[in-house]
């Protein structure tokens, strides 16, 4: 079922009765499915940032019809609109308005009517769902870049958001926060439409891809093709996500991109992990993970200055004389 | 540390006190707000040559500093500004009240002295008060307890949104700074053929800012209010806390 429907939609922020308006959004059509994660991808310019606006009825829309669910996009349905609709914007601090995470969080459910123990109950959730239940006292300016990100996105999801709009969720994150962003990102089961210049983030995070170019839709379809078609993307003034980058000469190792590549091909060598309900693969360096699902592993091992993990319940005969072969496995 | 980050600083530690678990902090915020306001009234409503008798109510001043465990030189340090306003209001009466009162030794006090003194003395103690108040309870808590007292929603939420956006206005302030002083080493301060420039800057600057503050207040369902609420109610304590105060202060005011 559709959550989302677009019918032509076009937008200028001049007048559109003008001769010939300079079209910021042309004729866009698109649909987004319940729970589906979607990526917007262009250039500087391409209007990503407007697109999102005008869903949540922060841009006026000038032509054309956006549908959520049976809601139509009106400045009447605005307020219903933006309990199934939540904006995480680019810059946090700006979000993030009152002194604490709770207040801050319980903002939108008071806004919304509910009483102090519904509040609670939302807030509660909200922040368990972004694993930051142990932060709700703490102040807003005491958190790192990666918390507040995340308390923005727990302030979203406090009034039940079905869809949401990210603005580049991984600026100015670090590795390990923008890993954990992802781990959270794909545990909501809300719909996103995630615009982002970071490539390989999009990849770890939707199944498909939007690239915007020019105020039109350049490509719609599988993260996968549309992220390893060199041609396409540098068409129209992006690059291949760093992990497919052929000068590289290996996909991604250690990355969100080898595990799912190894997801993807029902591997069998890495049983344990697999059994784990655990999605990284061995070369994953995320301790989150594994640490969480999967005890057994005790430590790193070192390889040629990269870290394997080691795993003791793992059957693959992973002894240091076959660490080549894996590598040799990961980069065919 | 700069000025502007060490001002910044001194907001968040504040806000960080307010929400400390001290003994003041966990008094309702309804009751400290009318001790306050009560406090604040009966201080000023003493005559212009009344100062022993005014210099009393620092009764209520010194026992809060010492149960509420606050420093009294970081008072000095934060509001020293708006203490030297403050002292500043009566500096002129001594030259226009020239009746002598009394003599210390050899010296004459004229009523002019003692009412600027007094003046200044209702000013501190207030500001005190008021500063007391901030560093024991949060502003949401303080908006909630003058909401509580109905005083009108548009005031309370530009109170609540001045507080909260000074900070993202001094970190504003301070980027700017920070990037005009590194392209102009060994200069002192902005120059002033500068201040034009960047002071347009930073309206244009701060109006996005709000901009951005304003639609995620939207997105949130914000419809011209502030809902909010304290995290419990009044107990007997707080009520307790409120009279005793209440019955020391009137006492002060009547002997």
């Amino acid at each position: 079922m559709n959550l989302l429907e677009i019918e032509n939609l076009s937008f200028a922020y001049e007048n559109l009765r003008r001769k010939s308006p300079n079209y910021v959004l042309n004729n866009i059509n698109l649909h987004i499915k319940e729970g589906e994660n979607v990526g917007l991808i262009g250039e500087n310019g391409a209007g990503k940032s407007t697109f999102l606006k005008i869903l949540t009825g922060l841009l006026d829309m000038q032509e054309g019809k956006v549908q959520l669910s049976s809601l139509e996009l009106k400045k009447e349905n605005l307020r219903k609109i933006r309990t199934e609709i939540g904006y995480v914007f680019q810059d946090s601090d700006s979000q993030l308005f009152m002194s604490t995470v709770y207040e801050d969080v319980a903002f939108a459910p008071r806004n919304y009517g509910k009483d102090e123990s519904g509040v609670q109950e939302a807030v509660t959730s909200a922040l368990r769902q972004v694993h930051m239940e142990d932060k709700k006292d703490r102040q807003i300016y005491r958190l790192s870049g990666g918390e507040k990100k995340l308390a923005a996105i727990a302030t979203v999801l406090a009034v039940g958001t079905r869809l949401m709009l990210l603005d580049e969720p991984s600026a100015a994150l670090d590795p390990k926060n923008r890993r954990n962003l992802i781990r959270i990102l794909n545990e909501l089961p809300c719909a996103k439409l995630i615009a982002s210049h970071d490539l390989d983030f999009v990849y770890d995070t939707c199944q498909r891809v939007i690239l915007l170019s020019g105020g039109e839709i350049a490509a719609d379809g599988d993260a996968e093709k549309i992220l390893t078609d060199r041609e396409l993307l540098e068409g129209h003034g992006l690059e291949l996500p760093l992990s497919f980058s052929r000068e590289r000469g290996y996909m991604g190792l250690g990355t969100e991109n080898s595990h799912r590549f190894f997801e993807n091909r029902n591997c069998e060598y890495f049983p344990c992990h697999k059994e784990a309900g655990v999605l990284n693969c061995m070369f994953c360096y995320c301790p989150l993970y594994l640490k969480e699902k999967c005890p057994g592993i005790p430590s790193y091992i070192e390889k040629n200055g990269r870290r394997i993990k080691d795993c003791s319940n793992c059957t693959f005969p992973h002894q240091p004389e076959n660490y080549d072969t894996i590598i040799r496995i990961l980069k065919e | 540390m700069d000025r502007i980050s060490e001002a910044i600083a001194d907001l968040h530690k504040m806000d960080m006190e307010a929400g400390k678990g001290g003994l003041l902090q966990g008094i309702h915020p309804l009751p400290k707000l009318l001790v306050t306001l009560f406090f604040v009234l009966l201080t000023v409503s003493f005559g212009k040559y009344e100062l022993s008798r005014l210099l009393r109510m620092g009764i209520y001043l010194i026992v809060l500093f010492v149960i509420g465990d606050i420093s009294v030189k970081l008072l000095l340090k934060r509001m020293k500004l708006l203490l030297v306003l403050v002292c500043l209001v009566g500096i002129a009466n001594p030259f226009f009240d020239r009746e002598i009162m009394f003599f210390v030794g050899k010296a004459a006090v004229t009523g002019g002295m003692v009412s600027a003194a007094t003046l200044m003395l209702k000013g501190i103690f207030a500001v005190s008060a008021s500063y007391l108040l901030m560093v024991t309870t949060s502003m949401e808590d303080i908006c909630y307890a003058l909401r509580k007292l109905h005083v009108p929603k548009m005031f309370v939420t530009i109170l609540m949104l001045i507080y909260r956006y000074i900070i993202l206005f001094l970190k504003e302030i301070r980027q700017m700074t920070d990037a005009y002083l590194l392209r102009a080493p060994g200069q002192k301060g902005v120059h002033y053929k500068a201040w034009g420039t960047m002071v347009g800057r930073l309206l244009l600057r701060s109006m996005d800012r709000a901009q951005t503050v304003y639609e995620s207040m939207m997105m949130r369902g914000y419809d011209g209010e502030f809902y909010l609420r304290c995290k419990r109610k009044a107990g007997g304590r707080d009520y307790l806390y409120a009279a005793v105060w209440s019955v020391v202060l009137i006492g002060i005011r009547a002997i």
